[in-house]
């Protein structure tokens, strides 16, 4: 993809929602499921509002404290990866519209204080025939929830009477 | 787990978390704090409770609320999502398949409620799709079906098509497919339908055009589908009836959901339903449809059929009279057919199709023993000794 090029959601085929701060993000294709937090949410946020990759960067650079080169690096990683699990697709070069609109939304946050940054990550859940079966209480890990399991207690034997067995 | 008399209801805790998940202000704060210290978060919940948990979520999190269960619930929430979206989308399928055959359909209960009133594909945890054809076109329904490799619980009579309201369908991935052709088991009768059609609304099933039910089709057909016996209170509809009543643009028609009742003979059902939800969750219903709702007259009959279906089975009469007493009002509502001549001739039928007998003679065996078995029984309880004979 070019600096200059742009990305869109690939819609239909992939649906996203934002839940305290986390993008989770499906591709209903395959039902692969992912989680985005922090700068990788923020991204998702920008390319969902028609950003292109230079809107991204200069963003980031305005937001975030770190080397530009290794910025750079980390974030053409991160969208090659979107891409590559279809979850995003090259929407030709960004229009001078697209720009305006993406940054007009930011104009008051000049002043603010710039974070660290730290390379985007995209958390990848595909055995999610498992993830379903488990029970979103007892046997999730304490600090993140499901779909993430509890590795202190392993993948428990299935109780037919759970409730988390019938939806 | 502590029940409230009236089974049929919610139980003390279900009321409470039914507020904390749905109510505004402090009325769900303090629900949520008098839950939160009555039952165990570590523990096992009923399935009615577990359901409510995503909406849980989103309302305390609404009101701002920081609790370590929050993390759990945030996850239940995700899955409720994640489940949700995939159900529509393949479901979504299934509906393009049946348009392009020039079906037109109606998608009911959970769906038509997410799409219409909740909004949110994470709130409402669905097991399948349910979807109402019209009755002419319910063949060609099941063969596109077939072709596409879902196949019926069981085969699909002529007397199911007549007294019944809809089947189940599953495929060899274990998704879930119910195919209705009424919308009420309640009020089966030919040509029944006509307002319930006339007065859907189209919206767009992952991007499906379709129909759904207008609120007050959707408020009736969510209380009589909710009102009944279940060994766990089926909370559900309280909370989709407090969703559908609050968030319906435009508005309920009382007068209609009233006539509706009352022509299909719900009224029992109704009015026990909506006064729950005035009383018990302040939920907008006038005075003026509880006193309508108290004036219409109820026939006996209607009455021990209420009964009979929201009673605990362990408390039932079950005495031979009342199955039939609810059996023939089933057949009454079902077929229209409210002159004794036309009773006489076709309740014999619709009995032999509701007990699943092959034939009269079997019918005929069946309430025979039956009669006995049940004069036998009240003998011997005469006839024993006090307390003799009761279990340890």
């Amino acid at each position: 993809m070019s600096k200059n090029g742009r990305m869109r959601i690939n819609m239909p085929k992939v649906v996203h929602e934002t839940i305290d701060g986390e993008t989770v993000v499906l591709n209903l294709d395959n039902g692969n499921y992912y989680s985005l937090i922090g700068i990788g949410a923020d991204i998702w946020g920008y390319i969902e509002k028609g950003a292109g990759v230079n809107d991204i960067m200069e963003r980031l650079y305005r937001d975030y404290e770190g080397g530009r080169e290794e910025m750079e690096r980390e974030v053409n990683t991160f969208l090659s990866e979107l891409m590559k699990e279809n979850l995003t697709a090259p929407d030709g070069d960004h229009s001078p519209d697209g720009i305006n609109s993406f940054d007009a939304q930011d104009d008051n946050d000049d002043k603010r204080q710039k974070a660290s940054f730290s390379p985007p990550e995209l958390n990848k859940y595909s055995d999610m025939q498992d993830l379903l079966l488990l029970d979103p209480i007892h046997e999730v890990d304490d600090q993140s929830g499901w779909p993430n399991v509890n590795e202190n207690k392993g993948w428990p034997t299935r109780d037919p009477d759970s409730p988390f067995e019938h939806e | 787990m502590k029940l409230d008399n009236k089974t049929l209801f919610a139980t003390i805790e279900q009321e409470l978390l039914l507020k904390a998940s749905l109510m505004d202000g402090e009325d769900a704060i303090h629900a949520w704090q008098e839950w939160e210290s009555m039952v165990d978060l570590e523990g096992h919940p009923d399935n009615g409770s577990y359901r409510l948990f995503p909406l849980l979520y989103t309302n305390l999190k609404r009101h701002g609320i920081e609790h370590p269960f929050m993390i759990r619930l945030r996850g239940i929430y995700r899955q409720a999502w994640y489940k949700n979206q995939r159900l529509f989308y393949d479901m979504s399928k299934v509906l393009r398949y049946f348009s392009d055959a020039g079906v037109r359909t109606i998608v009911l209960k959970g769906a038509a409620l997410t799409i219409l009133h909740y909004k949110n594909y994470g709130v409402r945890p669905m097991a399948d799709v349910d979807v109402l054809v019209h009755p002419h076109q319910v063949m060609l329904t099941v063969d596109l079906l077939r072709r596409a490799g879902w196949k019926p619980l069981s085969e699909i009579t002529d007397d199911d098509l007549y007294y019944n309201h809809a089947t189940h369908f599953y495929d060899s991935t274990g998704r879930e497919f119910d195919l209705h052709w009424h919308p009420f088991w309640d009020a089966c009768r030919k040509n029944n339908d006509s307002e319930f059609w006339s007065g859907a609304i189209p919206v767009s099933f992952t991007g499906v055009p379709t129909l759904a039910p207008n609120s007050t089709d959707n408020l009736l057909h969510t209380i009589v589908h909710g009102i009944k016996y279940n060994p766990e209170p089926p909370i559900r509809w309280i909370a989709d009836a407090f969703v559908l009543i609050h968030s319906s643009n435009e508005g309920i028609d009382w007068t209609r959901l009233v006539n509706q009742a009352k022509y299909n003979l719900l009224v029992p059902r109704l009015r026990e339903a909506l006064y729950y939800l005035l009383t018990t969750f302040k939920v907008p219903v006038p005075q003026s449809v509880m006193d309508q709702l108290n004036e219409i007259p109820v026939t006996r009959a209607e009455l021990i059929e209420y009964q009979e279906r929201t009673a605990n089975p362990e408390n039932r009469k079950n005495s031979l009279l009342s199955t039939l007493a609810q059996y023939l009002t089933e057949y009454r509502r079902i077929t229209g057919n409210f002159q004794i001549t036309a009773t006489i001739l076709g309740f014999p039928p619709y009995l032999r199709w509701r007990l699943n007998k092959k034939s009269y003679y079997h019918l005929s065996s069946f309430i025979i023993t039956k009669s006995i078995d049940r004069v036998r029984t009240r003998l011997y309880t005469r006839m024993r000794p006090n307390g003799a004979g009761e279990s340890s």
